[in-house]
């Protein structure tokens, strides 16, 4: 209640009112270029005309999967940034991301355990003044996204779209309403990806805000990334050329930004590790079982202020399945007839309630007052999954 | 250019119809699907369900469209396989699986088959498939070919053959059908054309080296015993130089099913074999010192008298007289009759004409009768009309005496001494004592107790005997000893006994290959015709050394050749025509099939062999190491192509029938063994007749043969006529019918019968050869002897332990022995190369479905001791020589190898090998004196009488390959 | 948690190491459309490092307290092996006949080899396919919870239609039997043959396994060997139940083998060819009274008294070997192995 209360009053204030809106435009969007058309190439010249945005990119560390190797390599320095480009038709948007990588990986043709360089760009089904963003890594339960992935194979490229709302719910669109491409320039050492798709398609417009959020995420197959391996950036906004700026949108994205909304780390911190360990792993307090909910080693880097707000009051309103809820069983409950153990409740993030609610299985912090939930997401602003976690 | 997932999954369905894919089928409602445990509920089984069915229907074709075949490729295990098509194409065989069973408490012979046989499908396509004739134009071996049709490829075969009968007569062709078709009705084809030709024939077993010539000395043949379901049955089993898990596949698991019916398996090999792994004793013995170990268990057997004396004296030669002077036997020929130590009246029961039959006194042996206390004739033997092996009759009352010495008067008036065989049997045995044997067997007296007991005690006990043994120089003498303690125990029919390959009494087949007498084809003997094509004298000079051969023969290098070359030339031609091992050195056009045999044949044999060679034309379905030094290749079909029946040997009582899948393309030009030979006649008897019009030469159609045809001459103008019997006989398809129709074992049935049953017919009754074939039980030998008394087809008419050959007794092998190998001790590793898991031969060696089941190129395991001594890891490429040559092979270290051996398996083609120089170049052999021998009693040249090449009398050195 | 579990028996006692499985597998599903590398069904000596190579070492199932574990994902050039494939087409043209890969692994590449000094060395065959586990280590890794356990038969399959390849389900599984396609960039395993059992036809390879070998049938048909053997007489153990997935193949382990020699060459009365320690890192600890009931069972037998067990794994009748038209009973529970 109180959560929700919140929101209405920060979204009652103007768009570019304050040094808030200000900071947030400057650091997460990137603005499309008007063109004629989109090219499809990644190669094309016109791309260099559309300012550059870098964004940062780190390790998934949320979720833990069970790769050795992949996770034996996660400690290693990733990509540490994509530019991102953006160009605007009257009918498409196209996304240029270009990255540096130091080897070109393709999609095995033969072999068992190599993996191609990928790249894909995440846009939540509703946004706008009014929508509170998804969860980053691929929507939850309530506010699905569409996701659009290519990897590269041996010849040409490997390309899909999909819609998710949460861990494990990845579904295939059965007709590719995009372009894609990758190319890998053999000198500079850096892939180039571009993105290509109708403002309008079945079921989804990007023109509901003139701010589309949008997540980036690429992978290095050197590292054997691939699924929940890879290396994503939090939230960030393609400004389009029309509509006009969503000013109430702005401003309710832009909470976090002006000095004094959030507070001090250290408090945050304190907070943190006595209350959030409980469930959550933060680096040096591993004590919760891997699993049982989200690791927070990179939340900074791929939350913002405003989902973590609304996820630590309102964890009801960002219901995220856990990532692999078979990944757990109960030796405590007794096994069924052929000798399977039921699933561990424990590692559910959220349970079903009769008639089929679904609530998380995280409690509302109502308790922190606005100060201390500043102090905990100004801490958690600081975890970019830099700081190393813990070996298991 | 994305690649498109649908694309993708219809790649899933290569040969299932088009797939569902329910979700791509759907318009775009997409919505994210989330699964909340996949154990209990799963939103869409169907789609991916569906495309495994769809491929799955595809692989199984239609069921009408199915056919029956076996793979005929010389492991002899012959089952039946339903071989499934679609467009017109094999996609995969399984097992017909529809064997009957016996009886409840016997275990059923389902589902017959292998590893090789599962894969006949994969190597029908692969791209060593010969699929057109082809003509050699560059060098022999050079790989220069021209595709050629049919019509010219039968007009050269057809032109050489009449050339080298009208130029040097029919002993200058050698037309032959290999291991790789051994069956009843396809090669009857090649026989039959053999035997209208009056052409040379090999005798495949004694030239692989799968004969058991030392089981035929005691038994009168080598190819005895029962079904492999009898060892079920039986509370000792002993296997010796053989491995049936790997090489009986089919029959194996009555092994192990014997074992928890409480069989005990006994494994007798030098290295720890896949068979060893579940035995309850393994006998390590030493490679080549079989012999000395079942002597050792027979010295024992007779020192604890764990023999019943009864069996010996009804069943044996062992009470039979033999004379101390010249150690031959007494025979009747050579007694003073009128002597009052012979018992003229009771002998007389013996000797009377009976119809036709006359006694023949040379081939009438004696005993001393306990119960007379005189000589008597014993009954049974070649020279007596009484069949009988009954000592006890309402005419007489025979006990003959197992031990003594008596002086008896010969006609010639001079008194000699005579004792019984059993005597100078346990005179020799004294020098193979458990304790004298183990520095050469390596196996511990406690052990040799232990199987004189095995052998004896049980109610059932059988020695099954693999080719291992015989693969030895001695290996004669070897299966001589085992088979020598088999019999000594006695066991015939229900009590067990000896076991190599049973074969079933099958009649009326002889008409298919051969022309009642009229022709006949030049049958040599096979171990002798290839030693000699091979130069294989050249190596043995090479390979063996002076003390070498003294060891093994107990005379030098130089004369013991000098005494092989002077029998070889004794049986040499037409003029050595019955008189020993039969071979012909005027050989030169040769036309075969299915022989893949430079892979088998050793050292220089290939050179000698193509330097002897005037034309070679070969048919087979695949590219062998062979076919490549062909002049002509031609093109032949598979299994599954074919029209076939086969039965022999009898591992078990079925007859199984090849039955093409009913819409099956055929694979290139491909065409059947019996319509090349039709092709191939008609053409010949085209050529005669044109001759003889052109010349007017009556010599142009009647080819002389004063020693192979009844008529004197070879009738070329009416080789179609004769060898299609009027037209009834030109295809396979025709011969299946034939047989059907002529054996009276496969009654009462037809192609139908076959085909609704499953593939195969069960042998009636009549098939058994020593036994009767029941019904409900398994078969086993030799019960007509024990039940009925009936003789023995030896000289004797007993089992056999003496041998009064003059070469034998020469050699000191009159009495069962055993003799030292003459490989040479100055190589420390024996070669030995069994049968192999993943081929027959070499056939299906070249499949890679099976090669990436082993280490895919050819690899010799040796003893991680030695590996480690010589610095050699798994895997690497390591040198294999002797002074035969070199050869470079991958090693692979095994513990399961003796520390004095290199194992193999055998079969690789030379051309998988490095500058195509296989193990067998580095192998030599010399003939054995004993295995040449002839004209004596039983040991007559034939099937049950040839010797064997030795595979296994070659030592090596290995060494690191240094790059 | 599906309604029903087929599963599978083999007897290691009377397994040859012929590898007709692994081929009838081949044939039925495995030599084509980028499934050449993968042997649903192998067959490996044991002691060995098997296929893919050092499987037991490459981690995946999960902990005592059922949480699963790490694994590796295979490689094809180091751990499973090329599908060699050969110049044939070359070698009537005089080439030698040669794999276009160089060998170094394979799916049988330690054949026969095993273990010990000669001559008390020692080997058994141990053939494998997907264990169908009813807690599979594949379906507890996927993200995508693409795989799925069939509810009438408890059969585990991979959703071609959701896998998207991440190979997580390889890590997982502990066993190593599942298999990533490269052609489809998905993953496939072993389906047990259910468009044959379907059809009332048993999975190819116990079908045309000539050993006879291999018993399926329903884990709640108490009439069924599959029942006798793993419930009844507790003689067959699934291989490694430490992994924690509870599988549905089930073996009966070796019998010890020939007796071992002393240094004189003389039989060692009552040892141990195989060592015990080294079955029971394979079957766990139940391994023991397993094999006392076997050798139990057989003396028995050798004694002329009637032992169903080992009427049982003789199996009279190849065709009885196989019970799939069964009905599901009431009440029938998996007894836990101690």
């Amino acid at each position: 209640m109180r959560a929700a209360l919140l929101l209405v009053l920060v979204g009652a204030g103007s768009a570019r009112a304050g040094p808030a809106s200000d900071a947030f435009l400057e650091s997460e969007t990137v603005t499309a270029s008007p063109a004629q058309s989109v090219p499809t190439t990644p190669g094309d010249p016109l791309w260099m005309k559309a300012p550059v945005a870098s964004f940062r990119v780190s390790a998934q560390r949320s979720v833990r999967l069970n790769d050795k190797r992949a996770n034996e390599l996660l400690g290693q320095p990733g990509f540490g940034e994509v530019r991102v480009r953006a160009l605007a038709s009257a009918t498409e948007l196209g996304v240029l991301l270009t990255w540096n990588d130091a080897s070109r990986n393709v999609l095995p043709a033969d072999d068992t355990n190599a993996y191609p360089d990928a790249a894909a760009i995440e846009i939540p089904s509703v946004f706008g003044a009014g929508h509170r963003l998804p969860y980053v890594g691929m929507g939850d339960v309530e506010l699905p996204v569409r996701l659009y992935l290519q990897r590269k194979a041996p010849k040409g490229t490997q390309a899909n779209e999909y819609v998710a709302a949460g861990f494990g719910s990845l579904t295939r669109v059965p007709r590719i309403q995009a372009t894609m491409a990758m190319e890998y320039d053999e000198q500079l050492k850096l892939w180039r990806a571009v993105f290509v798709r109708p403002l309008q398609v079945e079921g989804h417009a990007l023109t509901q805000s003139s701010l589309v959020p949008m997540a980036f995420a690429v992978w290095d197959g050197a590292r054997s990334e691939r699924g929940g391996y890879k290396q994503l950036s939090a939230w960030r906004f393609v400004l389009l050329p029309r509509p006009a700026l969503d000013a109430a949108y702005v401003k309710y994205l832009s909470w976090g930004y002006a000095p004094g909304d959030l507070g001090d780390p250290a408090k945050g911190r304190a907070i943190a590790e006595t209350v959030c360990i409980a469930c959550h792993r933060l680096p040096g307090k591993t004590v919760a079982s891997p699993g049982i909910a989200p690791d927070l080693f990179d939340i900074g880097a791929i939350a913002s202020p405003i989902y973590l707000r609304e996820s630590i009051t309102n964890p009801n309103g960002v219901i995220i399945h856990a990532v692999n809820p078979n990944a757990h069983y109960s030796k405590a409950s007794p096994p069924d007839k052929n000798g399977a153990y039921p699933n561990a409740d424990a590692y559910q993030w959220s349970t079903t309630l009769p008639g089929g609610k679904i609530v998380s299985k995280m409690p509302p912090f109502t308790m922190f007052t606005p100060e201390q939930v500043g102090d905990l997401i100004a801490y958690l602003k600081t975890l970019d999954g830099t700081k190393e976690p813990e070996p298991r | 250019m994305s690649i498109s997932r649908r694309d993708a999954l219809k790649n899933l369905a290569l040969i299932g119809g088009a797939a569902s894919l329910s979700a791509q089928a759907k318009p775009a409602e997409v919505k994210p699907l989330r699964v909340e445990d996949p154990r209990a509920a799963y939103p869409d089984t169907k789609s991916v369900e569906d495309l495994y069915r769809a491929e799955f229907a595809g692989t199984r074709g239609n069921e009408a469209e199915r056919g029956f075949a076996y793979h005929c490729v010389n492991c002899q295990g012959n089952c039946a396989w339903e071989v499934w098509t679609k467009d017109g194409k094999v996609t995969r065989e399984n097992q017909s699986s529809s064997y009957p069973q016996l009886a409840p408490d016997i275990p059923d012979a389902n589902p017959r088959g292998c590893n090789k046989g599962v894969q006949h499908s994969q190597v029908m396509y692969t791209p060593d498939r010969l699929l057109h004739p082809m003509r050699r134009v560059g060098a022999r071996g050079a790989g220069q070919w021209k595709q050629i049709t049919w019509e010219e490829a039968i007009a050269e075969i057809a032109r050489n053959l009449y050339e080298g009968m009208l130029e040097k007569g029919p002993a200058a062709n050698y037309v032959h059908i290999g291991a790789g078709v051994l069956t009843e009705a396809r090669a009857a084809s090649i026989k039959r054309l053999g035997s209208l030709l009056g052409a040379v024939r090999p005798y495949i077993a004694s030239y692989v080296g799968d004969m058991f010539p030392g089981v035929s000395v005691v038994y009168g043949e080598g190819n005895i015993g029962c079904t492999f379901d009898f060892l079920y049955q039986a509370k000792v089993n002993v296997f010796w130089g053989c491995n049936p898990n790997t090489s009986r596949i089919p029959d194996a698991h009555y092994l192990w099913e014997g074992k928890y019916n409480g069989s005990k398996i006994i494994v007798i090999t030098p290295e720890f074999n896949s068979t060893c792994i579940h035995a309850d004793l393994w006998v390590p013995v030493k490679a080549g010192y079989d012999g000395h170990l079942a002597l050792s268990i027979l010295q024992r057997i007779i020192a604890r008298k764990l023999y019943k004396e009864a069996l010996l004296k009804e069943f044996t030669d062992l009470p039979l007289l033999i004379r101390a002077d010249t150690k031959e036997l007494l025979r009747l020929s050579e007694l003073d009759a009128a002597q009052p130590l012979y018992d003229a009246k009771a002998s007389e029961h013996f000797l009377k004409k009976d119809g036709e039959k006359e006694a023949k006194p040379h081939e009438c042996f004696l005993a001393f009768n306990q119960r007379t206390r005189k000589l008597v004739v014993m009954p049974g033997s070649e020279g007596t009309t009484v069949e009988t092996l009954r000592l006890k009759d309402l005419d007489w009352d025979l006990d003959p005496a197992l031990a003594g010495t008596w002086k008896v008067k010969l006609k010639d008036g001079k008194t000699v001494a005579v004792t019984t065989g059993l005597e100078l049997l346990k005179k020799e045995l004294a020098s193979f004592t458990p304790e004298k044997t183990q520095p050469l067997t390596g196996i511990h007296p406690a052990v040799v107790d232990e199987l004189a007991r095995d052998l004896t005690g049980p109610k059932c006990a059988v020695i099954t005997l693999g080719f291992a043994v015989g693969k030895h120089f001695h290996g004669m003498l070897s299966q001589r000893a085992i088979a020598s303690l088999a019999a000594f125990t006695g066991r015939m029919g229900p009590t067990g006994g000896m076991n190599t390959e049973n074969e079933w009494s099958i009649s009326g087949l002889a008409g298919l290959s051969g022309f009642s007498g009229k022709y006949s084809h030049r049958f040599a003997s096979g171990f002798v015709s290839e030693f000699m094509l091979g130069d294989e004298l050249e190596d043995y000079d090479k390979l063996y050394a002076e003390e070498d051969v003294k060891r093994g023969t107990g005379v030098g290098k130089a004369e013991y050749r000098k005494k092989v070359e002077a029998l070889l030339s004794e049986s040499e031609g037409d003029q050595g025509f019955s008189r020993g091992k039969p071979w012909w050195k005027s050989v030169e056009n040769f036309l075969l099939f299915a022989d893949a045999r430079f892979r088998r044949n050793k050292g220089q044999y290939q050179k000698a062999f193509l330097e002897k060679a005037k034309f070679i034309a070969y048919g087979d379905f695949r590219v062998s190491d062979f076919g490549t030094y062909a002049d002509l290749l031609l093109p032949c079909k598979t299994p599954y192509e074919s029209w076939d029946i086969r039965t022999n040997p009898g591992y078990h009582r079925f007859a199984n029938l090849a039955y093409p899948p009913p819409t099956l393309k055929n694979v290139g030009e491909s065409k059947s063994e019996w319509e090349i030979a039709t092709l191939v006649v008609e053409k010949m008897e085209a050529l005669a007749k044109e001759r003889f019009k052109r010349t007017g030469d009556p010599k142009a159609l009647k080819i002389a043969d004063a020693t192979h045809t009844s008529t004197g001459f070879h009738a070329m103008d009416e080789l179609v006529k004769e060898f299609t019997q009027d037209g009834k006989l030109r295809t396979d398809k025709d011969a299946v019918e034939y047989a059907l129709e002529h054996v009276d074992q496969f009654k009462p049935n037809t192609l139908k019968s076959m085909y609704e049953r499953g593939g195969f017919l069960t042998l009636n009754g009549k098939a058994g050869k020593t036994s009767p074939l029941y019904e409900d039980r398994p078969y086993n030998t030799f019960e007509s002897q024990l039940f009925l008394h009936q003789r023995f087809e030896t000289l004797t008419g007993r089992l056999t332990f003496y041998v009064d050959h003059p070469l034998w007794i020469e050699a000191g092998a009159n009495v069962a022995t055993a003799k030292a190998p003459i490989r040479p001790k100055r190589h420390p590793f024996v070669l030995m190369t069994p049968h192999a898991r993943w081929s027959i031969h070499s056939t299906y060696k070249t499949s890679p479905t099976l090669l990436r089941l082993s280490r895919g190129r050819p690899y010799v395991m040796l003893n991680p001791e030695v590996a480690h001594a010589r610095g050699i890891v798994d895997g690497e490429d390591i040198k294999m020589f002797n002074e035969l040559g070199e050869v470079i092979i991958q090693a692979k270290i095994s513990p399961a190898v003796p520390p004095d051996a290199l194992v193999m398996e055998h079969g690789w083609e030379p051309f998988m090998y490095e500058k195509k120089k296989g193990h067998n170049s580095l192998v030599g052999d010399m003939l054995n004196l004993l295995e040449l021998s002839d004209g004596w009693g039983h040991l007559k040249f034939g099937t049950n009488w040839d010797g064997n090449q030795h595979a296994y009398e070659t030592t090596l050195d290995i060494a690191k390959v240094t790059t | 948690m599906s309604s029903r579990q087929l599963a599978m028996v083999m007897d290691l006692n009377k397994c040859i190491g012929c590898q007709t499985c692994t081929v009838a597998c081949k044939t039925q599903w495995t030599n084509r459309n980028g499934r050449e590398y993968m042997y649903w069904n192998n067959v490996e000596t044991k002691p060995g490092d098997g296929y893919p190579k050092k499987w037991e070492a490459l981690g995946g199932g999960f902990d005592a307290t059922g949480a699963l574990q790490d694994g590796v994902v295979p490689s094809k050039y180091s751990e499973y092996g090329v599908p060699w494939d050969y110049n044939q087409d070359q070698i009537l043209q005089g080439a030698e006949l040669q794999p276009g890969t160089d060998p170094t692994v394979g799916p049988n590449w330690d054949e026969d080899v095993g273990a010990g000094d000669f001559p008390n060395s020692y080997f058994f065959y141990l053939p494998r396919i997907c264990n169908h586990c009813s807690n599979p280590g594949c379906l507890a890794a996927c993200p995508r919870s693409a795989i799925f356990k069939r509810d009438q038969d408890g059969i585990v399959l991979v959703d071609l239609n959701r896998c998207e390849g991440y190979k997580l389900c390889i890590a997982g599984c502990p066993y190593k039997k599942i298999y990533f396609n490269p052609k489809l960039s998905k993953s496939e395993k072993c389906i047990f043959c259910f468009p044959r059992i379907e059809k009332g036809l048993p999975p190819a390879c116990a079908q045309q396994c000539v050993g006879r070998i291999r018993f399926v049938g329903y884990l709640d048909d108490a009439e069924g060997q599959v029942a006798k053997l793993v419930n009844q007489y507790k003689v067959a153990l699934p291989l490694h139940p430490e992994y924690g997935t509870q599988p549905n193949v089930y073996y009966v382990p070796p019998m010890t083998g020939p007796r071992k020699f002393d240094k004189h060459g003389k039989p060692i009365e009552g040892s141990d060819r195989i060592p015990l320690g080294y079955l029971e890192s394979l079957f766990g600890k139940a391994v023991h009274d397993s094999l006392k009931t076997l050798h139990a069972e057989l003396d028995k037998r050798k004694a002329g008294k009637p032992s169903e067990l080992m009427e049982l794994l003789i199996a009279y009748k190849h065709s009885d070997m196989f019970r799939l038209g069964t009905k599901a009973p009431e009440g029938f529970k998996l007894p836990v192995l101690k």
